[in-house]
């Protein structure tokens, strides 16, 4: 009995709060329990009433907002200072160990950049990678190393692919992804420096013609899918105007679609919501990109032109789905029919809203 | 507002447009909430700056799949409440809340809100800490009951018999001040 009436009371409330419904109505639906509900959605309705008008200085407001943006930007620079490696101790002493394996014979650090997770060498690879970081001073030419190391971990994982080491493959996407994440920390700090937006750009070419793009077939239940993600990512913190970030998101938009599509003659629901979501997100970041390009000017080409490849995108995205449904797996044809109408409701919204972008 | 998880997401990737959405979105709840349990301005104000700082921190080990986002903001903020409590050793003030929405307009009506509310939260202390909480929740942050019972560590159906006991508490010491 009791419980019944605390559910009424809280059904009344979010009634009453939500769908900003009257008193009245709920107590008229309820007639048997009106005289022990009354009393007690006025008290909340007036405790709530109360609350409202407790309102925060408009002056604190926008001091809490800067410091808080002041601690973000606080926070990326430790990032950055973690890639920079500001332990000199330990970076001397990794100098020295190259330097006794130099003495050793520079043969075996040149033996040691063919080896392979597991062997006897393979430790002086890393370390070798390690020193030469910290022996590089500037952010640009680090961001440059991260990205030859990310290419080493790329091919390592080809080859103990080959040799069925799954476990082995996985630990060295992560590293793979570890130094794309560094790229892209760099990367943010440069931005902020004179000229930093060129060398930024110089780093998106590298990248884009880096054999870490190999990577870019593959699906999400594959070893190297971490790593094509990360790429995207890097590629897009590289990318400095809102254009061309714009462009590529649109484009790992319908990479995400393709990848529905390869999956869709299978029962990988789960993976096909996590593609929606993803989806979703590249879409999600149009609207702002397209805000912030009118705020510095008026650039409605531009806008225009991200709407048209978003309509283009619509089409095609929208008919791939409908073609992969057709010969879809039983399982995850109500899933994929859910993404085909998500899909399909994402773009609507995106270029409406982009319409309304003056 | 644009898809929460989209833009938590992208907060933490240190995207400062995607954070300054969230903060515009929750910075009055969580600014209400703070006031009405510390029961003074200078100590919200300052609280709820420590709360967003503390989001800033804490948001690369969030969760996506895990608690909402609301919740594990909230939770920041009742832990920051606490901390700030513990270390300062206060009572709760109930007398510098001012209900600055309508500070300009009529100072009658300014004068009546600051004793209305200044009631409230003296009639909250009357509560057992755990109906105080469930009604701060509820009507001042203005979480869901789902969201309630994950910051509480508590079931729903426990969070809706305290919301029922906080209410009739409530009302009763409320009466009560009226009749004095």
């Amino acid at each position: 009995m009791t419980e019944k009436f605390e559910n009424i009371l809280d059904k009344c409330l979010e009634r009453i709060t939500l769908k900003d419904e009257s008193i009245e109505a709920c107590l008229n639906d309820y007639p048997e329990y009106a005289s022990r509900l009354e009393p007690l959605l006025r008290m909340a309705v007036s405790a709530s009433r109360r609350t409202h008008h407790i309102n925060a200085r408009p002056e604190l407001k926008l001091k809490a907002k800067n410091q808080m943006l002041i601690n973000l930007q606080r926070h990326q620079q430790e990032q950055v200072k973690v890639v920079r490696g500001s332990n000199w101790k330990w970076s001397w002493a990794l100098a020295a160990i190259v330097l006794v394996l130099l003495l050793v014979g520079s043969g075996t650090v040149l033996a040691s950049s063919n080896s392979l997770p597991g062997q006897p060498l393979y430790p002086v690879k890393t370390t070798v990678e390690k020193v030469r970081l910290k022996l590089t001073p500037s952010d640009a030419d680090k961001a440059k190393l991260h990205a030859k190391f990310a290419e080493r971990r790329v091919k390592e994982m080809v080859a103990m692919e080959k040799r069925k080491k799954a476990q082995e493959v996985d630990k060295l996407a992560q590293r793979a992804k570890q130094e794309l994440n560094y790229i892209g920390l760099l990367a943010e700090s440069m931005k902020t420096r004179k000229n930093g937006e060129s060398a930024v750009e110089k780093l998106r070419t590298r990248l884009e013609q880096s054999s870490v793009l190999a990577c870019s077939d593959s699906l999400p239940d594959q070893p190297f899918y971490p790593v094509k993600i990360a790429v995207e990512d890097t590629l897009l913190k590289l990318t400095t105007s809102e254009l061309a970030q714009a462009k590529l998101r649109i484009e790992f938009a319908e990479r995400r679609v393709q990848e529905m599509v390869k999956i869709g003659s299978s029962d990988k629901t789960q993976q096909l919501e996590e593609l929606v979501q993803s989806e979703e997100q590249h879409l999600g970041n149009l609207d702002p990109l397209a805000e912030s390009l009118m705020s510095r000017g008026n650039r409605e080409s531009d806008v225009e032109e991200i709407k048209a490849l978003l309509e283009q995108a619509a089409v095609q995205n929208s008919d791939m789905l409908r073609e992969a449904l057709e010969t879809a797996a039983v399982q995850i044809e109500p899933a994929l029919q859910q993404a085909l109408e998500t899909s399909r409701l994402r773009y609507e919204k995106e270029i409406q809203s982009l319409s309304k972008i003056k | 507002m644009q898809d929460e998880e989209s833009l938590v997401r992208r907060a933490q990737q240190n995207d400062q447009q995607a954070l300054s959405r969230l903060y515009e979105e929750y910075f009055e709840r969580v600014y209400r909430y703070v006031a009405i349990r510390v029961g003074n301005r200078l100590d919200a104000e300052d609280i709820t700056s420590q709360v967003f700082i503390k989001v800033v921190q804490s948001l690369p080990s969030y969760k996506l799949r895990g608690l909402p986002f609301s919740a594990w903001l909230f939770r920041i903020a009742r832990n920051q409440v606490i901390d700030h409590m513990r270390k300062h050793s206060v009572k709760i003030e109930t007398t510098w809340i001012e209900p600055l929405a309508i500070s300009q307009e009529d100072p009658t009506k300014l004068a009546e809100l600051n004793i209305a509310i200044d009631e409230l939260v003296k009639a909250l202390m009357l509560l057992t800490e755990a109906q105080r909480e469930v009604i701060e929740l509820r009507f001042a942050a203005e979480l869901s009951i789902a969201e309630t019972a994950g910051i509480m560590g508590k079931s729903e159906g426990a969070v809706k018999a305290l919301q029922y006991s906080a209410l009739v508490a409530l009302r009763k010491h409320l009466a009560d001040k009226d009749n004095d």
